[in-house]
């Protein structure tokens, strides 16, 4: 009787599922986005009728095949570096590349992609659903938007230029006395068209800063000095309401780390707006403090106060707590917005209070200028930039440096300290470090013996900075360390862009090389990647191209597949000797490991299908800087 | 004393009446005014002005193409350029500098002022 119970309990649950699977499969098909599932070589094993859609092909003509058949030929190779990225961190989340993606349809033609990946796991192994998104018309409208904005940009201010700038003759007196009448009413367009001004450059300027189309030069600034230029540039504005604007006498010395232009803009609309909202005959103050980990500055209007129910919406577009104060129309409702805007994106936060004793004070809270850590790491970085680590306590130093730097092809971060240096140059792969010999926190010989000691650096080129200009005694201590130049301070960035030209040119010198040999391009690609940060890697997919890349390049370590179609990645051994004679090292990674010969060149063996990636980078590693040898080899 | 000689390009007409109104208030100055880059390349070589004064956006030839116009040909490359534009951002000025520009008067412009801030400009190239 149980078996019977049970039985039916099965039958039930069967069609449950049936059920379950049927709705899934359904909501799969009705989805408006194109899924495509992959197995572990981008083969294709399931498509939805979006993706039929999208690319022009019926399902029969998609499972079975790769997935670059939907990828545009000039963007394969962006493909399988982006394919290795999830291989590694095999995480959901939208496919970032460095360009633009596009899919392909049957017919040849391309259309903008969004791609979201998510990683399914099954007994056979790791899949990919991607989900992929045709952004064609978001893209024809951010292109309708841009334009939109530039018209407006252009066509907008010229005829107000030639309105206001009228205006300005007639009242300025260049034809001739008027009558006051004519004055008064000339004086009322002089103050709608200056509005209007304002307000289409402020429309303009929170479109631009909401759109990340303002570039924003971050500096040091003195804040307090800052404060006075705008007091002094907006005074006039003050007096024509009566009010008198001053630095508080109290505003302490601070530095804080924005762009001056832009937080001028900050202080000028919240000084413009506490103007607006004092009394005739009232006072704003402006002041400046220096708090724990940043820099206060706060502007203090004596008006009425802002009323509690408008208090949410002080920041919003067009906000104004009474539209038929004529105070508030000679503003344009975007002043705070945009101040909102800017101080979001100078990674600071602003806010208001009651002043005690009636009034508002506004405030703005920006990092401390003196503790820029956060900043260190070069954050307008082109992608083709060569990144080389400069340690430098001095940012103003830095700073200009990476300045100087930036148009001849170098991304420059820093590092205060020797602690923070040696840290940073661990989890980045940089091309060259540049150290400055006078750091605080470490004398400039046990710093470079230090950086020297770090296996994932301990072979980038060094260059050395300094005040003394390096005496000869000094130098002849690091060439044994592998030091590349030395020069005087101040560094002229074009004497030291030729010095890391030549230092990144020689990378065999100053990273290790690794040939790495397999016939497989998808994993050529996996472990270049894999490995990027480690060394620099030549791929071969064929014993021909391993021996010309065993010519062409001074290799420190061979990682090889033993079965390269039909032959033997073996025949290669005898020729993996470094020009002096020593044999270089091998790792085999490779399907077939187990009927090797002993052989300690080969060391260690990793089975292809049962070895993870940072296996493989672990045994990189272990081999580059554990090699007995090293230290005869490579600090001579 | 000669007047200053200064070439105003601006594709503009009220515009180009306007600066003629507004420096034409300080005797000091003589205007030309040009509606196009071209015709500003070739008045600038046959008139040798003191100060090219050059709006940016323009039809067909813009102004920052003008300008290295202005200074590839040897008659016109030492006359000094200042750009009139709107709410220029310190980087384009950056940028306007490195054209080989000498500054920019920001648009809109107080009309009558302009006459004293070329002045000053032009007096501060001199001193440079």
């Amino acid at each position: 009787m149980a078996d019977v119970t049970d039985l039916a309990f099965t039958t039930r649950d069967r069609s449950w599922e049936n059920f379950a699977e049927e709705k899934f499969r359904l909501a799969v098909e009705a989805c408006p986005s194109g899924m495509a599932m992959t197995d572990g070589a981008g083969v294709i094993v399931l498509a939805n009728a979006a993706t039929e859609r999208l690319f022009g092909y019926r399902r029969e003509q998609l499972v079975g095949r790769k997935i670059e058949l939907l990828i545009p030929r000039r963007l394969h190779g962006e493909y399988h570096k982006q394919r290795a990225v999830f291989a590694l961190h095999p995480q959901a989340r939208r496919l970032q590349a460095n360009r633009e993606l596009f899919g392909l349809r049957s017919d040849g033609t391309e259309f903008p992609v969004e791609v979201w990946l998510n990683p399914i796991h099954s007994g056979e192994g790791l899949f990919v659903l991607s989900v992929i998104v045709d952004i064609s018309e978001r893209r024809r409208m951010d292109r309708l938007k841009d334009e939109f904005v530039s018209t407006v940009s252009h066509e907008l201010r010229t005829p107000l230029t030639s309105i206001s700038a009228s205006l300005g003759l007639l009242l300025g007196g260049a034809v001739g006395k008027l009558p006051d009448a004519a004055r008064r009413l000339l004086g009322i367009a002089q103050t709608n068209s200056d509005r209007l001004v304002r307000l289409v450059n402020d429309i303009l300027d929170i479109e631009k800063i909401e759109a990340g189309q303002v570039a924003f030069n971050f500096k040091r600034i003195d804040v307090r000095a800052l404060a006075g230029q705008v007091i002094e540039t907006d005074r006039a504005y003050a007096d024509g309401f009566g009010v008198r604007v001053r630095l508080d006498p109290t505003a302490e010395a601070a530095e804080v780390y924005a762009d001056p232009d832009r937080l001028a803009q900050v202080i000028s609309n919240l000084l413009s707006n506490a103007v607006k909202f004092s009394p005739r005959g009232g006072e704003v103050a402006v002041t400046c403090e220096r708090r724990a980990d940043c820099v206060r500055i706060s502007v203090r209007d004596h008006g009425e106060g802002i009323p509690s129910d408008f208090k949410p919406r002080v920041f919003d577009k067009f906000a104004q707590a009474d539209a038929s104060d004529a105070r508030q129309k000679a503003g344009t409702g975007l002043g705070l917005s945009i101040v909102r805007e800017i101080i979001a994106r100078l990674h600071g936060t602003v806010g208001f209070e009651d002043a005690a004793g009636g009034g508002t004070v506004f405030h703005v809270e920006l990092p401390d200028g003196t503790q820029v850590a956060d900043r260190e790491l070069d954050a307008e970085r082109s992608p083709d930039a060569v990144r080389i680590l400069f340690c430098e306590d001095d940012p103003d130093a830095a700073m200009a440096l990476r300045d100087g730097l930036r148009p001849l092809g170098y991304s420059c971060d820093f590092a205060h300290d020797a602690a923070d240096a040696i840290a940073r140059a661990r989890s980045n792969a940089y091309a060259a470090i540049i150290v400055d010999f006078e750091l605080p926190d470490a004398g400039g010989m046990r710093f470079v013996c230090q950086l020297r000691e770090q296996p994932e650096i301990y072979k980038t080129p060094l260059l050395i900075v300094t005040a003394e200009g390096g005496g000869a005694a000094n130098r002849q201590e690091f060439t044994s360390l592998n030091v590349l130049d030395w020069m005087a301070k101040p560094v002229d960035p074009y004497r030291l862009a030729q010095a890391l030209d030549c230092a990144v040119a020689r990378g065999a010198n100053g990273r290790p090389c690794i040939l790495h040999v397999d016939d497989d391009h998808d994993v050529l690609d996996l472990v270049a990647l894999a490995l990027q940060a480690t060394a620099r890697v030549v791929s071969a997919d064929s014993l021909e191209e391993a021996r010309v890349a065993l010519l062409a390049h001074d290799v420190d370590l061979v990682v090889l597949d033993i079965t390269l179609g039909p032959v033997s990645g073996l025949e290669l051994l005898p020729e993996l000797k470094k020009r002096e004679g020593t044999p270089i090292p091998v790792i085999v990674f490779s399907a077939h490991v187990a009927d090797l010969a002993a052989d300690p060149q080969m060391q260690p063996r990793l089975n292809k299908s049962q070895s993870s990636l940072d296996e493989l980078v672990d045994a990189v590693r272990d081999r580059l800087t554990l090699r007995p040898s090293r230290d005869e080899e490579d600090l001579p | 004393m000669n007047p200053i000689r200064v070439l105003h390009v601006d594709d503009e007409p009220d515009i180009r009446d306007i600066v003629d109104i507004s420096l034409g208030l300080s005797p000091e100055f003589r205007v030309r005014a040009c509606s196009s880059g071209a015709e500003a390349i070739a008045a600038a070589a046959e008139w040798s002005p003191e100060l090219i004064l050059l709006d940016v956006m323009m039809p067909r030839m813009d102004g920052p193409t003008t300008l290295l116009h202005l200074r590839k040909d040897p008659r016109t490359a030492a006359i000094p350029v200042l750009f009139m534009t709107a709410r220029a951002q310190s980087r384009e000025i950056e940028q306007f500098i490195a054209l080989g520009a000498q500054g920019v008067i920001s648009k809109p412009f107080d009309p009558m002022t302009l006459a004293g801030e070329v002045r000053q400009r032009l007096q501060a190239l001199e001193r440079n």
